[in-house]
């Protein structure tokens, strides 16, 4: 009899345990599931959220039919992130809470006046993750989340399952910051816009057909944006940070009759190594990227089922790698002036006691100066399905 | 009789080594370099507590402070006795302290602090009530648990892909001078001095013999363990996020995201946090109350516990307005100041000189 | 003055580092007097003193 008394005891003080103090219902939170930071004419910040839309129907909720938006899109303004999120707040009949925040999207003015001070919020919140994607986008940031959903329920899904494809250089809110303090590199941010589903170059038209496409990368000086580099050199961003997940490489191969034809690898694997030097004032990195990658198209003709011909197109593809990398490395260097491959990084990691002597405090002005070589290696590793090229061809090119 | 087992004794000093440093990022002024810090700090803190085992066995039967009155002589050896309590109840306080500041922050904002306190408390002083034995088998029990919770939060932050063990590279960047500033004297004082306390427990243990060799073990195992731990979160977050961040553990689990899908674990680390608080807490109290009863030769320790419960309670509601306070007391005042540098560094070390003395010439 | 008294407290420990140890010593002292002077009475039970 006593025992069955304590087991109850325990039971009531256990249930008690629960931290019922601060609960807080399902049905009385608006989930913040997206955030668009712009800055606003009069220098205060422009705070548009999405949330999901989750309505009480017969004592179920549902995220709203397909005959509905599912979310809903409202904007506030104060003198800081907070503020703009009290108002918000105001607004509506529920609790805003965004520990399900999934990006957030920054407006290019925003960008280019400096980050910092809207990210700060990020950083010490306890319901921001660490892991929410940071994009950025040319204009006004709001725009981005009016575009409907394609594929998911809301767009903030799709933004970010497109982050997570990894097509192109990617940072979140931690990444972000942590290369907002390492002197040796710079941060990063996607970038994201309104790009038409049908015609890649042509104008928006009609409404439906409009989707969210990660355009390129916008480069950073600290926390300001300095402007955006687009995919091609963006992917080689990719791999030179070692994060590739996969890309289609593209090369032209001339003929032995002036045509020319092309071939597309899928790339599978790329391990990018550096190594620097220093000799007196000179700084010099090799950088050795290795890739593996299989042929899914050859409209050249070249037989690739002879050796050479697959020689020949693995010195083009190396070719092509190298050049790419020389090319947004130079443009780095020349045109934004900003490490964020990070050598400067690497060049502490290898070299700690120049590092932090001599190169830590000027790396900002060293960095055009230094002097880096490429050199790729492409391994073929398979043809797809077939070995002859379907295109009429010849015999043993040389 | 109230005795636990060597083993149970291990478990206790385990998670007691581990502690509070979870949370708060042991030696995280050191930088990408803490787990250096941290392995020397376990270095120096097994010869530390081996100060403290030799003073046991050097005066067999006796608790810790009772070796002073007797060495010292008893009108020296019992005010410096006495400030053991007074010590032990601080460090007490501090931790529930900590607890005030940390639960309110992460995961329960609106709960009045009182509220989450008073359970605290009255939890453990039910545990005093009961006796050592109790915890001694809670701790036995739970060690494992707490283990494979561990294990798992590894398995998933790996899994997660956000380790960049580039991050705790280069080595000893800022040269040893960062390193040296963590481990003396806060890092060896944070988990090897505070294992003063758990002298007052040694006598409990029968069979008898071997205490010695069970606080190594437990030492070099809290050390790992912390080290790991450290060097893990600043490959995640790299050398200056760890260093900014008021709760770095805490910020780890936060971390961890595998496939989308195991998100928003922080739970788990707050409520691994509240077990070590709890334990600590727990030996803190016992320690002093076992000290007061040793120095006031009362029969039982019963009357004792209503009185420590209580100020441990006010002493942890009022400590520290916010968090930014209390973790600059800790590492600003504490290491120099006297107490804890004289009772649990010097005067233990020349009670060992004079036990060992006195032995000889019997 | 009254504030000393609250010697634990963040802010006195920051301001007044000195007051904890101080207060600690004779804090000692004075319980000291506890053990000093209960020892003749209590001889009976400390022989028989139990690890309760």
């Amino acid at each position: 009899m006593r025992k069955s008394i304590l087991l109850l005891l325990t039971l009531l003080i256990l249930i008690l345990q629960t931290g019922c103090w601060s609960r807080i219902e399902l049905n009385d939170v608006a989930i913040v599931t997206a955030s668009a930071i712009d800055l606003a004419q009069d220098g205060k910040y422009k705070l548009s959220v999405q949330i999901l839309k989750m309505k009480m129907t017969k004592g179920m909720s549902e995220k709203g039919g397909s005959s509905e938006k599912a979310t809903l899109i409202m904007s506030a303004r104060g003198d800081t992130i907070m503020e703009a999120f009290n108002v918000l707040d105001k607004k509506i009949p529920r609790l805003i809470i965004f520990s399900h925040n999934r990006v957030i999207i920054v407006g290019e003015k925003l960008a280019r006046a400096g980050l910092a001070p809207a990210i700060d919020f990020f950083s010490r919140h306890r319901e921001a993750r660490g892991n929410s994607f940071l994009l950025t986008t040319r204009g006004e940031a709001a725009e981005l989340l009016k575009v409907p959903a394609n594929f998911e329920i809301f767009t903030a899904e799709e933004m970010r399952e497109e982050e997570k494809a990894s097509m192109l250089d990617t940072a979140s809110i931690r990444d972000f910051i942590y290369r907002l303090f390492e002197k040796g590199i710079e941060p990063t941010s996607s970038q994201m816009q309104i790009v038409p589903m049908s015609d890649p170059n042509g104008d928006p038209t009609k409404e439906d057909e409009m989707g969210l496409g990660l355009v390129g990368v916008g480069i950073y000086r600290k926390d300001k944006l300095l402007g955006w580099m687009d995919r091609p050199e963006a992917e080689c961003l990719l791999w030179l940070r070692n994060r590739m997940k996969n890309a289609i490489l593209t090369v032209a191969i001339p003929g032995k009759d002036k045509s020319t034809g092309r071939v597309s690898v899928q790339v599978n694997g790329a391990k990018t190594k550096f190594k620097s030097k220093i000799s007196g004032e000179k700084i010099q990195f090799d950088i050795s990227v290795k890739m593996t990658g299989e042929l899914f198209e050859n409209s050249t003709k070249l037989s690739i089922k002879e050796m050479n011909n697959l020689n020949i197109i693995q010195q083009a593809l190396e070719k092509e790698i190298e050049n790419r990398v020389t090319m947004t490395v130079t443009k780095l260097q020349k045109q934004f002036k900003s490490d964020v491959i990070g050598f400067g990084n690497i060049l502490h990691r290898q070299h700690k006691n120049d590092w932090n002597k001599t190169y830590v405090s000027r790396w900002e002005e060293e960095f055009p100066n230094i002097e880096v070589n490429t050199k790729a290696t492409f391994k073929l590793i398979g043809t797809g399905r077939a070995n002859e090229s379907i295109v009429d061809e010849e015999e043993l090119e040389k | 009789m109230d005795t636990i087992s060597r083993h149970q004794l291990l478990a206790i000093s385990i998670i007691y080594q581990i502690g509070t440093t979870i949370i708060f990022g042991f030696a995280s002024g050191a930088g990408r370099d803490s787990w250096l810090a941290v392995l020397i700090s376990t270095v120096l803190g097994t010869a530390i507590i081996m100060v403290y085992v030799s003073v046991t066995h050097l005066n067999p039967g006796l608790t810790y402070i009772e070796c002073y009155p007797k060495q010292f002589g008893k009108w020296l050896g019992t005010p410096i006795a006495w400030l053991h309590p007074l010590l032990f109840l601080y460090i007490a306080g501090r931790i529930v302290a900590d607890i005030n500041n940390l639960v309110p922050s992460t995961i329960l904002p609106g709960t009045p602090s009182w509220a989450i306190l008073a359970i605290f408390i009255i939890v453990i002083g039910y545990a005093l009530f009961l006796g050592l034995k109790v915890m001694g088998r809670l701790a036995e029990i739970i060690l494992p648990l707490l283990g494979l919770i561990y294990v798992v939060e590894v398995v998933l932050i790996l899994s997660s892909g956000v380790i960049d063990l580039d991050n705790l590279f280069p080595l000893l960047d800022k040269g040893w001078n960062r390193v040296w500033k963590v481990v003396w004297p806060l890092g060896i004082i944070q988990s090897y001095g505070e294992s003063l306390a758990l002298a007052m427990i040694w006598t409990s243990v029968k069979p008898k013999g071997r205490v010695g060799r069970t606080m190594i073990l437990s030492t070099l195992l809290a050390g790992s363990f912390i080290a790991y731990t450290d060097a893990m979160a600043v490959s995640v977050f790299g050398e200056e996020i760890f260093k900014r961040a008021t709760y770095p553990m805490y910020a780890l689990i936060q971390a961890i995201n595998v496939a989308d899908f195991i998100t928003q674990l922080d739970a788990t680390g707050v409520l691994y946090f509240c077990f070590m608080a709890f334990l600590k807490t727990y030996i803190y109290l016992f320690a002093a109350i076992r000290s007061i009863q040793k120095l006031t030769y009362a029969q039982s320790n019963r009357s004792f516990i209503m009185p420590v419960t209580v100020i441990a309670f006010v002493l942890g509601l009022t400590m520290a307005p916010n968090v930014i306070v209390h973790i600059t007391v800790v590492e600003k005042i504490v290491p120099y100041s006297p107490i804890y540098l004289s009772l649990m560094i010097f005067i233990p070390m020349v009670l060992m000189a004079v036990s060992w003395l006195r032995r000889k010439q019997v | 003055m009254a504030s000393f008294i609250a010697f634990w407290k963040s802010e006195m420990m920051l301001k007044f580092p000195w007051v904890q140890p101080v207060v600690f010593v004779v804090v000692a002292i004075v319980l000291s007097f506890f053990t000093w002077f209960r020892k003749p009475r209590q001889e009976r039970s400390k022989d028989s003193d139990s690890e309760e």
